[in-house]
């Protein structure tokens, strides 16, 4: 008697929660959840106004934010089909793909934000020479990895013999260098203000001064965004409709800039709103209009075939040297005309 | 049937035929597209980048690992040196032990990996950084064992040491030290692991060498291939510590491998 | 005046639950080079006066003696020879016996030649760099007779140090002991449950009633010396075992009702 009880609610247990399954199934058929994924950088503020506004909402999206501090661990988490939707630095998008991970898209370059990021030495170090045999922090794999590289060379410095080079986390960047651990630190805002902040440092270079800017108008490592592959084969459709929501979340932070940096300042970046504002007003949105205009061979594409040679070539950090035209799709960009 | 205890050499035919079998199921899954490279590499491309890695014009690995190593064995003989007679001190006398154990019981849980923030901000990103790290991951560790090792000494031991006039200096030299001591190694063989992950921890952060700097800089590249060879050089690097660490135990403790024998 | 004199000892073991009242007003008194056996059922608390003789522990109430002083601590004048060796097993045979002359200062060359003598004594000479681990237990409680004579203490304690042997080499240690004693003249306080023991060893046997221990009766045993095995058939040892054996059994089933 007791055994058949027990059975009998197992039976029942399994079979409410069966159907609370297919219940919560059907509720959530027409609204799909995405994760995005990225860290405290300016480039993401049209996914959060567009989670704040509602915008992805009204498309039938419903989008989770996790924060992921650094952009391969970003791609990761995209390659591991966890997340859905990021904007990556483009080294880490292009070092996976001399790697040879196909399970992503690059569908745009939102941003151009020149002067974001740059060389800052500490108290008592004034010019490159300076710094020789000197330590150099900043986070591996990312833009100021290639802004550093470059500077350094650009100034007569090899990088790899006359410093050294030290790993260091996105956010560990500003406390090392203001502890006086390091002679010289690199990273992009917010904790490049941070940088600039600490008592005597310097500006010894800024993204601008590289080559790659003087060449393209593009920062070392500009921001590229990226999909799932999965996910967007298995639904092109949907995928496209993100994109849509997505593009109108941007444009409307591009028109409401102010509205925006409200919105977030405090909330999803951790640095002061004057600041923000300042910063903002030195950032160019590139709207859907404008994707067509950067996402080329006289744009990105063409600035992408020069840093992958110096990838390659001068730091030899990549394996090969990836035709990263296989990654691009730009069939689900909601263009007008 | 009765298992029975296998040679040396039936243990290692065994022992490789299994690692051969794993090693070629790895291969053939990744050459049949069951896994993306790109997830993880056949074991044929880790060796050939190993091969590189140690014999090519940037030869890293055999330097990383040696870095490594001397940050393990520092860190570790450090706490060695702090832990073991103040373990020793805690196993006999209860007073100490009662004093100090609300202590111990708060550091030892704590991950080394935790007093990333605090060693950086007390000591920056040099050598004493990754040595505090390890330290600290040990530390505890080996107070514990010391402690439990003093203390599962034969009491009838002390005694007929106490009883040949032995002075309290006496008994802890003669009796509780090596008395300890066969317990107390193969505690510091659990610890000397627990090391490789603590150096592993410290050179995530601040490092610009050693095989965990390696591993987590191929991470932000992408590079699976150099991921695993990082890791497969430390399982290899704490196998050969093992070993050596074997040797040391058959050296200091001569009567337990007689006895043994018989 | 008596080397041991233990003074109206007693001895309770307190803990948090109970009370346990071990030795109740023990008095006794062992003349030197005298051989002393304390018998009675296990429990009775025999050890417990030996420990407090050796100084492991201390009296509740009443006092130990020796040579007229009070023991209070551990006292390297009483040597003792545990039932379960307690030789130290990192040490070799050698090791061991040097063990006592080496912590008193004894210089290097005068222990080795005292560790040599005492291993020959019981013809442990070829085992002298073995390990305890190595031996048999009764080589083992060779050893440990060797460790605590090399210390030259004014009396042996042995706390049932045959007790863990078989028969055979029990015989065979009894007889060792025997000739120890009748050589040096070394003063013993003997434990054991084992009557043919005491009989064979002691010049007095105290009999020991059950928990709280008191004592019950002290014969005076005056068989022969050397003595064999043999005298075990002799009719005077057979009564005098007799005597001690119903006292004992007494005992025995005194406490198994308690």
């Amino acid at each position: 008697m007791k055994y058949i009880l027990i059975v009998f609610v197992v039976v029942l247990t399994i079979g409410i929660a069966g159907c609370k399954d297919e219940l919560s199934k059907h509720e959530t058929a027409s609204v799909h959840e995405v994760t995005a994924v990225g860290s405290q950088w300016y480039g993401h503020i049209p996914v959060w106004c567009g989670m704040e506004k509602k915008i992805f909402e009204k498309h039938g999206f419903h989008v989770k934010w996790h924060f992921i501090g650094k952009s391969m661990d970003r791609l990761n988490a995209i390659s591991s089909g966890e997340a859905q939707f990021a904007s990556i630095g483009e080294i880490a998008m292009l070092s996976a793909m001399a790697q040879g991970n196909k399970r992503f898209y690059w569908v745009g370059n939102q941003d151009i934000a020149p002067g974001f990021e740059g060389l800052v030495a500490a108290k008592g170090i004034a010019s490159f020479e300076q710094l020789k045999g000197k330590k150099i922090g900043f986070p591996f794999g990312s833009s100021v990895d290639l802004t550093c590289r470059m500077l350094l060379k650009q100034n007569g410095l090899d990088p790899l013999k006359d410093v050294q080079l030290v790993n260091l986390e996105v956010g560990d960047v500003p406390a090392v260098f203001k502890a006086g651990n390091i002679a010289a630190a690199l990273i992009w805002e917010p904790g490049f203000s941070q940088l600039k902040a600490v008592d005597g440092a310097t500006v010894l270079g800024l993204d601008t001064d590289t080559d790659v800017y003087k060449k393209f108008g593009t920062m070392t490592g500009p921001d590229v965004l990226i999909i799932g592959k999965a996910w967007t084969d298995s639904d092109p459709e949907r995928a496209a409709n993100f994109m849509r929501a997505y593009f109108e979340s941007l444009r409307w932070v591009k028109e409401n800039t102010d509205d925006a940096v409200k919105m977030v300042a405090g909330n999803y970046i951790l640095q002061d709103i004057e600041l923000i504002q300042e910063n903002m007003a030195k950032f160019i949105w590139h709207d859907i209009d404008a994707q067509k205009r950067v996402m080329s061979d006289t744009g990105i594409f063409g600035q992408a075939d020069y840093v992958v040679r110096i990838l390659h070539e001068d730091m030899g950090v990549i394996p090969k040297k990836p035709d990263f035209m296989q990654w691009v799709n730009m069939e689900i960009l909601p263009f007008e005309n | 049937m009765e298992d029975t205890d296998l040679t040396f050499w039936r243990a290692a035919v065994y022992g490789s035929l299994g690692l051969i079998c794993f090693l070629g199921l790895w291969e053939i899954s990744i050459r049949l597209h069951l896994v993306d490279p790109f997830f993880l590499p056949p074991p044929s491309q880790i060796i050939t980048r190993a091969i590189r890695m140690t014999t090519g014009t940037d030869a890293v690995l055999l330097s990383d690992i040696r870095i490594s190593a001397s940050r393990v064995l520092t860190g570790f003989f450090l706490s060695v040196l702090a832990g073991v007679p103040f373990g020793l001190v805690m196993g006999v006398s209860s007073v100490v032990r009662a004093t100090l154990n609300p202590i111990i019981s708060i550091i030892r849980p704590l991950p080394a990996l935790s007093w990333i923030p605090l060693s950086m901000l007390w000591l920056g990103i040099d050598e004493q950084q990754k040595y505090a790290i390890v330290f600290m991951g040990c530390f505890a560790s080996i107070l514990v064992y010391t402690t439990d090792a003093t203390m599962r000494v034969d009491p009838v031991l002390r005694r007929a040491a106490r009883n040949l006039g032995a002075s309290d200096f006496q008994v802890l030299r003669y009796v509780i030290l090596p008395g300890a001591l066969p317990d107390l190694l193969s505690g510091l063989k659990v610890v000397l692991a627990i090391a490789w992950t603590c150096v592993i921890s410290a050179e995530m952060v601040g490092a610009n060498s050693g095989l965990g700097f390696r591993i987590w800089t191929a991470k932000e590249w992408s590079d699976t291939g150099q991921v695993l060879v990082g890791m497969i050089s430390i399982s290899v690097t704490v196998l050969i510590l093992d070993i050596a660490f074997r040797g040391l135990e058959r050296l200091l403790l001569p009567w337990q491998r007689k006895v043994s024998g018989t | 005046m008596a080397l041991i004199q233990l003074d109206n000892v007693s001895k309770v073991f307190s803990s948090r639950k109970v009370d346990v009242e071990a030795v109740r007003g023990f008095s006794l008194s062992i003349r030197k080079g005298e051989v002393v056996t304390l018998v009675g059922a296990s429990g009775c608390g025999k050890t417990t006066v030996l420990n407090m003789v050796a100084g492991f522990i201390a009296p509740t109430s009443g006092k130990v003696f020796l040579e007229g002083e009070p023991v209070s601590r551990v006292e390297p004048r009483c040597g003792m020879i545990f039932q379960s060796y307690a030789l130290f097993p990192w040490l070799t045979v050698r090791e061991n016996v040097e063990f006592g002359p080496k912590v008193n200062g004894i210089s290097r060359k005068t222990r080795k030649d005292l560790a040599r003598n005492y291993i020959e004594m019981v013809g442990l000479t070829g085992f002298a760099d073995s390990y305890p681990g190595e031996l048999s237990g009764g080589m083992r409680q060779r050893v440990a007779l060797c460790r605590a004579l090399a210390n030259k203490p004014d009396i042996l304690l042995c706390d049932e140090p045959f007790a863990a042997l078989d028969a055979m080499t029990r015989q065979v240690m009894q007889q060792e002991l025997l000739n120890i004693v009748s050589r040096s003249g070394q003063t013993v306080f003997f434990i054991t449950h084992s009557i043919d023991e005491a009989l064979i060893l002691s010049d007095r046997v105290v009999v020991m009633s059950a928990r709280p221990g008191q004592v019950k009766a002290v014969y005076d045993i005056d068989l022969s010396r050397p003595r064999k095995i043999d005298v075990q058939l002799t009719d005077e040892y057979l009564k005098i075992k007799r005597k001690i054996w119903d006292l004992v059994e007494e005992e025995v089933k005194a406490s198994m009702n308690m």
